[in-house]
């Protein structure tokens, strides 16, 4: 223990001194152990504050540059993923303003690719394309191609949101010949890399202007360069694994929406994979939502289930209140189908609860809709129906395709509550809605036919049914086949009628839709929701 | 629904209001405080005390099912299976009781007594959960509450009590807005803002509370732990953190000033602003916050005084009087097993150096390695002046207390999250091994330069902003002088 004296005027430099030294041994030590916790990120998650800050105190120290530089390398972009985007952002302005001058180009290139990052990703995009320039600039003079690709993806795509696409197309190209030109046969790795990145951003250019064909194939070369290329050292870095998760994921929502049901699961689940890896929780949550819907397409009832409750477990853990909503309804129609109405009710209220709070008039839209179609087979048509009709009024002024989600609820709903006559007008309504829209909407004619069949004298309802279940087993499309099954069951009779249940039931089981047929009988089959 | 209102009769009522499935039915359940999805609720407890739900629902033969589950000799089942096939079982539920009874064969009124012991069990059942509930919303409600510095409070309840009354936190109609708390720096604002939050822990109309301190020395890349950033920065990542303790994460500002709003307005909460003062500017701040709070309030601590905004109603927070100044030094010391100071002696200490809690707890734990005279002469003998001044000379006496490892972890502390950092990390980047890091840790503590902090099995340690800043000051005239 130091002795004790009045007047301790040296304790101002004893506190400097001892500060100073240790501070470069501390950056060093942070700097190893962010390398050793690369695999296992939710370590460096639980210090990233204490990180955040010595990288910032010590920034202004020239001494450290070289350790500094390479903290804020291995630790770039998990501030962004991890809710730190501002601070990130100050770090990045002020060591940049320290060093002012004092970099060599290729060094400055990257901190500033960082900093336009940052500033996108704050949603800052006016500031993020005053500094693109100038990092554009040192990235040409420092030979970084990685950086100037960076840049200019990111200019390309604030363009892109700005519905500027030639302006977009031509960022792109012009970054394309510049990578080229600067590119040395050393630097064909990196040119690949940087090719990459700007092509991620081309792809997403073709998918909007409807070249879903000529965007897979690009998106499959990214993926090709980014996730598959061997033994790159760069690529070892964590903005490369996000770059490489964003391809997946985008890739596996173009093929979801092209029905390739199997070839986007297999690129939801890469992209969750990376998205763990660099413990951005959110972007896996939103990946395992995206899954929850493929399952719930190929009603894997259990699986989709499974997804959802695994990403609303991460929105709560992460405390996302606001994206909440929209997984509640999907796994509320998760629980629709399979007949667990209860729960699906429960959840659709939830949806439409935080909508409201949070003031997301879509969503609450959407999952009052939802609501009136569940309370329809609850057995309280009686009780929406006028709101049913409001809000078919209100779909028909937005899209046809919105027309439809609501008449599909509306015609059992006039079915169940005896109004024969517009049933049947809706049900041949629906038919003519699949019939335009059946290009798009691959198996849209299944759940119209099952709902005119409903409408139909027997013999005619028959000859709709097994139409609709030949649709049903082309366009894969189980929980119509089943229901196709059953409904055929209650218009038959004997062996066949007993053939066609049991087939039905065990397509129900397989499902987990059971619930749908306790306590019915091959004489009296349920009816099942009609779903686009 | 409340615990009290919880019996068997509603129970009863409710399942049977379900079972009739009209929809009058399904709202007079809904008045008399059972939702429909209570029955969920029901059928989950039902099926998981059976362990699963017996076989034989689509088959049409359940009266063999029923039979072999009221063989089970315990009474508990035998009321929850009657429950189930009265209630729940696909074919069964909806017959009359004398069917179900006869198909046993029971007589109709011992069934009816099985369903009655059914109805008592699901009223137990629904109360614990309503328990765990209650539980899990404290959790919830507390969970952005910052652990408190002090673990004894001295003369903070009262003012605690009237930031409550004023704010309407009691009964959430009337009461002000906003209000501040305002006083010298280490006088214990925070410590009243944390009563507060916790006293309205109770009250069951309060949607959430959220706690944010302005404080923003880790962003600051020039070695000084004071906020320097600029005035819209600083509101902008305050409304930041409050976003994300609501559950908002959009990233866009005017599309999270557009949920901001909305989730202020749709419920109450309480937002706590911890440190106005960092703020340079509250001008920007303050106007921002009372246009999205709808009905929330807003809790604000201040070393400089809000009342000029018409809006915000204030409470001085004044030193602590003698004697509740005597009460914290007695505490402090029995803490370092230093007891014996007499009350002249307190008296003398508290001319020194006024009620202000943090001087008190250092000068205490001073007092508890130094002889009470030298401690006093020392105190004579500093400019006392400002309170600056007056922190200044009692963190230079504790500086000289330390060991060399001891002052190697303090400073290393200037790097670490102000939030507090767990002892591995602490351990990790001072550099110290073993008993070195130990007795360093332990030295910091007694001396209150260092706070434990956090959950019981995950402590982590923290110096006071104070103490940060005492800190800074020293690096910072280094620096410049050199």
């Amino acid at each position: 223990m130091s002795d004790v004296q009045p007047g301790m005027s040296g304790t101002a430099g004893e506190f400097a001194n001892l500060y100073r030294r240790g501070l470069l041994e501390r950056l060093r030590t942070a700097e190893q152990f962010v390398r050793q916790h690369e695999e296992h990120p939710q370590q460096i998650r639980a210090h990233l504050r204490s990180l955040l800050t010595l990288a910032g105190h010590a920034g202004w120290e020239p001494e450290a540059s070289a350790l500094w530089t390479s903290l804020t390398d291995r630790l770039h972009p998990y501030p962004l993923l991890w809710g730190y985007a501002d601070a990130w952002e100050n770090h990045l302005r002020a060591a940049l303003t320290a060093w002012d001058n004092r970099q060599p180009d290729f060094l400055a290139a990257r901190l500033q690719s960082y900093l336009v990052e940052t500033l996108y990703f704050s949603h800052k995009p006016q500031e993020a394309l005053d500094l693109a320039g100038q990092a554009l600039s040192s990235a040409r003079l420092g030979r970084n191609l990685v950086a100037l690709a960076r840049v200019a993806q990111l200019v390309a795509r604030i363009d892109y949101d700005r519905s500027e696409v030639d302006a977009s197309n031509r960022t792109l190209a012009d970054a394309e010949t510049q990578i080229k030109s600067l590119c040395t046969d050393a630097d064909s790795a990196l040119e690949q890399i940087a090719l990459a990145i700007l092509w991620m951003q081309k792809a997403e250019i073709m998918r909007f202007l409807g070249d879903v064909r000529g965007a897979l194939e690009l998106y499959g070369q990214v993926v090709g360069v980014l996730v598959d290329f061997p033994g790159e050292d760069i690529l070892s870095r964590p903005q490369f694994w996000l770059l490489a998760g964003e391809a997946l994921e985008s890739r596996g929502v173009l093929l979801w929406a092209r029905g390739e049901y199997a070839r986007a699961s297999h690129d939801l689940d890469q992209a969750s994979g990376l998205y763990q890896r660099l413990a951005d929780r959110l972007r896996q949550a939103s990946v395992l939502a995206n899954l929850g819907l493929v399952y719930w397409k190929t009603c894997q009832f259990d699986r989709a289930e499974a997804f959802q409750l695994q990403s609303i477990a991460i929105r709560e853990e992460q405390n996302a209140q606001d994206s909440l909503a929209r997984v509640m309804g999907d796994l509320g129609m998760v629980y629709f189908l399979r007949g667990k109405l209860d729960q699906a009710v429960h959840y659709v209220e939830v949806q439409g609860e935080l909508a409201r709070q949070f003031g997301d008039e879509r969503a609450a839209r959407l999952a009052h809709a939802n609501l009136c179609g569940m309370r329809v087979f609850q057995g309280r048509g009686d009780q929406v129906v006028a709101e049913m009709e409001r809000l078919l009024a209100g779909s028909r002024q937005r899209s046809i395709e919105h027309e439809l989600g609501v008449m599909l609820d509306l015609m059992p709903c006039y079915w169940f509550l005896g109004r024969t006559g517009e049933a049947v007008q809706a049900a041949r309504r629906i038919v003519a809605i699949a019939e335009e829209l059946k290009e798009g909407l691959p198996g849209v004619m299944v759940p119209a036919l099952r709902g005119l069949a409903l409408t139909q004298p027997v013999d005619e309802a028959r000859l709709t049914l097994v139409k609709a279940l030949e649709l049903a087993r082309e366009y894969e499309r189980e929980f119509d086949r089943a229901a196709c099954l059953l409904s055929l069951a209650g218009l038959s009779a004997g062996d066949e009628a007993q053939e066609l249940w049991c087939e039905g039931l065990a397509r129900m089981k397989e499902m987990g839709s059971l619930p749908w047929v306790e306590g019915r009988t091959p004489a009296d089959p349920p009816f099942l929701p009609l779903v686009v | 629904m409340s615990s009290v209102q919880i019996n068997p009769k509603l129970i009863e009522m409710a399942l049977k209001a379900w079972a009739n499935g009209s929809s009058a039915a399904h709202s007079a359940a809904e008045r008399a405080g059972a939702p429909v999805r209570f029955v969920s609720f029901f059928q989950e407890q039902v099926a998981q005390e059976l362990r699963q739900v017996p076989a034989g629902a689509l088959d049409g033969a359940w009266q063999p099912v029923l039979q072999s589950q009221f063989q089970n000799g315990k009474a508990e089942h035998r009321a929850v299976s009657a429950l189930y096939f009265a209630y729940f079982h696909p074919l069964a539920r909806l017959r009359r009781v004398t069917e179900l009874a006869d198909s046993i064969p029971v007589s109709t009124r011992q069934f009816q007594r099985y369903l009655n012991q059914g109805y008592a069990w699901l009223a137990v059942q629904l109360t614990q959960a309503e328990q765990t509930a209650n539980e899990k919303r404290r959790a919830s409600l507390r969970r952005f509450i910052p652990e408190p510095e002090y673990k004894t409070l001295f003369g903070v309840s009262d003012l605690a009590q009237k930031a409550v009354g004023l704010l309407g936190l009691g009964a959430l109609d009337g009461g002000t807005g906003m209000l501040s708390l305002e006083g010298l720096g280490g006088i214990g604002k925070t410590a009243i803002a944390h009563e507060v939050a916790l006293a309205s822990l109770e009250n069951d109309r309060l949607a959430g509370i959220c706690w944010v301190s302005a404080r923003q020395e880790w962003i600051n890349a020039l070695g000084e732990l004071k906020a320097l950033v600029p005035a819209s920065r600083t509101t902008h990542d305050l409304l930041t953190r409050l976003a994300e303790q609501l559950g908002i994460r959009a990233v866009e500002m005017n599309e999270r000033m557009d949920a901001l709003r909305s989730v202020l307005s749709a419920a109450v909460y309480l937002v706590v602003v911890d440190n106005l003062e960092t703020v340079e500017d509250p001008q920007f701040l303050l106007p921002v916050l009372a246009s999205i709070r709808g009905e929330s309030r807003i809790l604000l601590t201040s070393r400089h005084s809000l009342a000029h905004f018409p809006y915000v109603q204030t409470i001085p927070v004044p030193e602590l009087s003698l004697e509740n100044s005597q009460g914290l030094l007695k505490d402090e010391l029995q803490r370092l097993a230093a007891g014996g100071i007499t009350d002249d002696q307190i008296r003398e200490i508290y001319q020194l150096i006024g009620g202000l809690p943090l001087a008190l707890k250092l000068v205490a734990a001073q007092l508890a390695v130094l002889p009470y005279q030298l401690v006093l002469d020392g105190l004579r003998s500093a400019d006392r002046h400002t309170q600056d001044t007056l922190y200044t000379y009692i963190y230079q006496r504790s500086w000289a207390l330390l060991s060399q490892p001891a002052r190697q972890l303090l400073v290393s502390m200037v790097d670490a999250d102000p939030d507090g950092e767990t002892i591995d990390w602490l351990g990790l980047m001072c550099g110290l091994q073993g008993g070195d890091f130990e007795h360093a840790l332990q030295q910091l503590m007694n001396l209150r330069l260092m706070e434990k902090t956090g959950a019981f099995d995950h402590p982590l340690y923290q110096i006071h902003r104070i103490t940060a800043s005492f800190l800074s000051t020293n690096l910072r005239s280094k620096w410049e002088a050199g």
